[in-house]
């Protein structure tokens, strides 16, 4: 099978061109570094079939970064049959730049002129014929994001595959012609490989080369003494380069016959006075960052019920004369009608009215409401049971015999009667029909007191889809033993639920990032914080893996690969996981709904919103501190091509949120369903392997294995002041490590039981249960905060360890990592329940940062000056 | 017929649990570990990377 590898600058378009030829789903994305490792594919409409290998994005073929030896060493190991040089047509002169140099290669070449449909909106024109007149090699015009000239491209590659190519450089016809001439002589009597490529990157003083050739150099060195350039010196990098450009500019340059050759502002250009402004900049990205939030997690959209949009004085009307009594004059106790001529009840708590409950009222099947209950003679009864305690037969005023009853909706439901055995309530009979009866067009949208965010309307959804197969199972299994029922329902669809409920949310999450990154605006947030992030000690090109840690920790630690300094690399390899993944996401939403809903504190929104912002200071306060102690060096520089702005593709944003959901749901379905499974288990047996009642937990083996390690956390708020409860936040944080996932799992395998001793447990549906988990173990806003910050910074899963071990190279520094996580997250969260619980501590925390602060600057010029000393 | 239940619930989960580590444990010998990423084997991430290098080794 025939090979053909795709080469070209950073972000011309490889992995478009690369996913149109083969069909692969292979991440696309505007901006500089997306492909880090080379990818391979099919396409089968040659002659033969062909392997089309995607190479990392490179300048030239003298690598800085690891990612860009990858590509060089491919096309020069590798041997492709045919280079596919990938120009992007919009920034002709500098992609030739790297043509030049793979021209030197003997490999046969075709260059695809992509992004042609760009060049051709913009009214300029692009002479391909004599582009491929005067470089040698066939030149066609492509567009990968449209898919054209694709099938002619493939043809003529083909057909340059059959027949053997001899490199040829530009360089010829300039006075370095002699000077590569003898190096390229002398390197082929040592029967090196592409003598005329390795020529020039020895004269260049290309590092690989010159550790390649170590016995050639000699000679070159003497090659190099009998030639002088005025301008450059010795200089013989920029003397190649020069020489290059040169060559372009005069021949192949020309080829581009632009409309507008007055300088006149792009559309890019325009935008980015707005979004890159050096004061405006950052307070734009955040403000993105919170609409992000807001569109996703905010149950008051535009805050809209917060401004008082919705609110509406209550009335009700007397009951016997019908006047209107507004909310002030209510009666506790009282009954009224309401607006719909419904009777209801004044319900107050603590003296402050609460709402209008309905009074329940049973119905016969034609849809009557039954005001009293008669008996076979016709006399009204108040007490509905016999002398033992068993329902008497009821019948109507008009003597007929009730043989069900029913709600004001339809459903069947049984008589609820009190001690005296008077009539009280109605119960449902079916769960489902319990469940129906809650749904309605307000528990989606919430239209009544606020509206809520696409991102929570898409929640209430699903969870409502899981909540109705909760209760069908539930129904299903009436007749099985309780362990069962517990073990299905409570435990493997209570845990499963309450992470799948979260899909709909991280994937619009995650559709809003795509569009920020295809439309290129993330690489201008790269460029934005570089002044900033320099101060800390990084690049701004650390930005961009840190914004791929908000998807997955995995591919981000791999992007690292971008950057050039070991160092730079370690650092944010560290602070990658502080970035919080969309794993975390559940974790993150399930407890800021639990603040809002038990404590009435804020806006989960805002809290969502306020805990990323806390992952992003940790890590730039980590990375400081990596930075002035053991990760010490200079920042590299930062230069980054900015792509134009374009309106995203919907096929790659749909790729993207296929991706992330098929991920999801297999993870889901494998890992989480196993450990909600285990959970159950050792949460329901004792150390005797006894079986164990949702109310006796307490004994279980999870529960001691919790308990043991509970100390631990006590000053992390979610430790032994829980009393009987510690241990389920520290089995929690300890099943986190499997998948981040799996801590909202454990909640909801735990839920039901839990809150069994505290309140009728109704079937409230995966994450509902979570929430009124969290308020029965009675732990405090700064605990659950602190939680939240441990889980985010502590070890991430064991995926992204065994990759961030595979990152970092040696074992030394992957342990001290794995120490630095868990120091971080304990440090952190320490921090947050203190500070929260009792404000004064953070005048300790002041003083002891004070301190390390202190001794670090001291340490630092203690250095320098010793330095000094002895230099 | 509860031990209906016992042989149902019990025996499911367990070829669920066993089902899992063992895939796992079968793909790592096999030099094709699971990826957990959502690169869609792409070796874009250092499981696939692995899988894909010890391939090319044997």
């Amino acid at each position: 099978m025939k090979r053909f590898a795709l080469a070209g600058n950073p972000n011309c378009g490889k992995t478009t061109l690369f996913n149109g030829l083969t069909g692969s789903t292979a991440h696309v994305g505007n901006w500089p570094g997306v492909t880090v490792d080379k990818k391979t594919g099919t396409y089968k409409k040659c002659p033969e079939p062909v392997e089309i290998v995607d190479l990392p994005g490179i300048y030239s073929l003298s690598p800085y970064t690891p990612e860009e030896v990858i590509a060089r060493n491919y096309i020069l190991d590798e041997k492709p049959d045919c280079i596919i040089n990938i120009v992007d047509a919009t920034n002709l002169e500098r992609n030739l730049y790297l043509t030049t140099q793979i021209m030197e290669i003997d490999v046969p070449v075709v260059i695809a002129l992509n992004m042609m449909d760009a060049v051709e909106k913009m009214g300029n024109k692009i002479d391909e014929k004599t582009l491929e007149e005067r470089l040698g090699i066939p030149v066609i015009k492509i567009s990968a994001l449209k898919e054209t000239g694709l099938k002619e491209l493939m043809e003529r590659a083909y057909q340059a595959s059959l027949t053997p190519r001899k490199g040829k450089t530009v360089l010829e016809s300039t006075p370095l012609s002699h000077l590569i001439g003898d190096v390229k002589i002398a390197l082929k009597g040592q029967d090196v490989d592409n003598p005329l490529f390795h020529a020039i990157k020895l004269v260049e003083n290309d590092s690989i080369e010159t550790e390649m050739h170590k016995d050639t150099l000699p000679m070159i060195s003497e090659f190099k003494e009998t030639f002088e350039d005025d301008v450059f010196g010795d200089d013989f990098e920029a003397l190649v380069a020069d020489a290059r450009y040169k060559y372009i500019s005069k021949n192949f340059a020309p080829v581009l016959s632009k409309k507008q050759p007055k300088f006149s502002m792009t559309k890019s250009d325009k935008i980015d006075r707005v979004l890159t402004h050096k004061i405006w900049g950052i307070p734009i990205f955040l403000a993105i960052l919170f609409l992000v939030f807001h569109l996703t997690f905010s149950e008051d959209l535009l805050y809209l019920g917060a401004a008082g949009v919705f609110d509406k004085e209550t009335v009700a009307y007397t009951m016997d004369t019908n006047t209107l009594v507004k909310e002030a004059d209510l009666v506790e106790g009282e009954h009224y009608f309401d607006e719909d001529g419904n009777e209801v009840e004044a319900v107050f708590y603590n003296g402050d009215f609460v709402e209008l409950a309905p009074v329940p009222f049973a119905y016969d099947k034609a849809g009557n409401k039954i005001e009293a209950f008669f008996d076979k003679d016709g006399n009204e009864l108040t007490v509905l049971t016999d002398d033992k305690g068993e329902l008497l037969d009821l019948y109507s005023a008009d003597g007929v015999k009730y043989t069900a009853f029913y709600n004001a909706d339809g459903y069947k439901v049984d008589l609820v009667l009190n001690d005296d055995g008077e009539f009280e309530d109605v119960e449902f009979v079916s769960e489902i029909d319990a469940f129906l009866s809650e749904i309605s067009v307000h528990t989606f949208f919430g239209y009544e007191e606020s509206v809520y965010s696409p991102g929570v309307i898409l929640f209430n959804a699903l969870d409502t889809l899981t909540g109705l197969l909760s209760a069908c199972m539930s129904e299903a299994m009436a007749d099985a033993p309780a362990w069962a029922s517990g073990l299905v329902v409570d435990g493997i669809l209570g845990g499963l639920f309450s992470v799948l409920s979260f899909l709909p949310q991280i994937l619009l999450l995650f559709l809003f990032f795509s569009l920020l990154e295809d439309s290129g605006y993330m690489a201008r947030v790269a460029f934005i914080l570089d002044r900033m992030f320099r101060r800390f000690g990084l690049s701004g090109r650390a930005f961009m893996p840190m914004i791929m840690g908000f998807g997955c920790s995995i591919p981000a630690m791999t992007n690292t690969r971008t950057l050039a300094d070991k160092k730079e690399r370690t650092a944010t390899v560290r602070v990658i996981p502080f970035f919080s993944c969309s794993a975390k996401l559940p974790i993150l939403t399930a407890i800021a709904g639990a603040i809002v809903t038990k404590f009435g504190v804020g806006n989960a929104d805002l809290i969502t919103y306020a805990m990323y912002l806390l992952g992003i200071a940790v890590a730039i306060a980590s990375v400081l501190i990596m930075r002035s102690t053991t990760m010490k060096g200079e920042v590299p520089p930062f230069i980054m091509e900015l792509p134009a702005y374009h309106i995203p593709q919907f096929k790659a944003l749909m790729i993207h949120l296929y991706d992330k959901a098929k991920h999801f749901i297999k993870k889901a379905f494998t890992i989480i369903l196993a450990s909600t499974i285990v959970i159950w288990f050792i949460s329901h047996f004792s150390w005797n392997w006894g079986y164990l009642e949702d109310a006796e937990m307490e004994s279980s083996i999870l529960a001691g294995i919790g308990g043991l390690l509970q100390p631990l956390f006590t000053p992390l708020g979610f430790g032994s002041q829980l009393k009987g409860f510690g241990w389920v936040f520290v089995v929690a944080a300890i099943t986190g490590l499997i998948a981040k996932e799996n801590v909202i799992a454990t909640f909801g395998t735990l839920a039901a039981c839990i809150t069994a001793g505290f309140e009728a447990n109704e079937a409230l549906g995966g994450v509902d249960s979570v929430v009124q988990m969290i308020a029965a173990t009675g732990i405090t806003i700064p605990a659950l905060i602190a939680f939240i910050a441990f889980n985010m910074t502590t070890i991430p899963c064991f995926a992204a360890v065994a990759t961030a071990k595979a990152e970092l190279g040696d074992k030394k520094t992957f342990r001290w990592t794995l120490l630095f996580w868990v120091a971080t997250s304990y440090i952190v969260a320490c921090m947050i329940y203190l500070i929260g619980s009792w404000w004064w501590t953070s005048f300790i925390f002041a003083a002891l940062i004070a301190c390390a602060v202190t001794m670090i600057v001291l340490h630092n010029k203690g250095a320098k000056f010793r330095f000094k000393k002895v230099s | 017929m509860e031990w209906l239940w016992y042989v149902l619930l019990i025996g499911g989960c367990s070829a669920i649990v066993v089902g899992v580590v063992a895939s796992r444990i079968i793909a790592k010998k096999k030099g094709k570990p699971s990826c957990d990423c959502g690169c869609s084997g792409c070796s874009a991430c250092a499981y696939c990377k692995q899988a894909k290098e010890k391939k090319e080794n044997k």
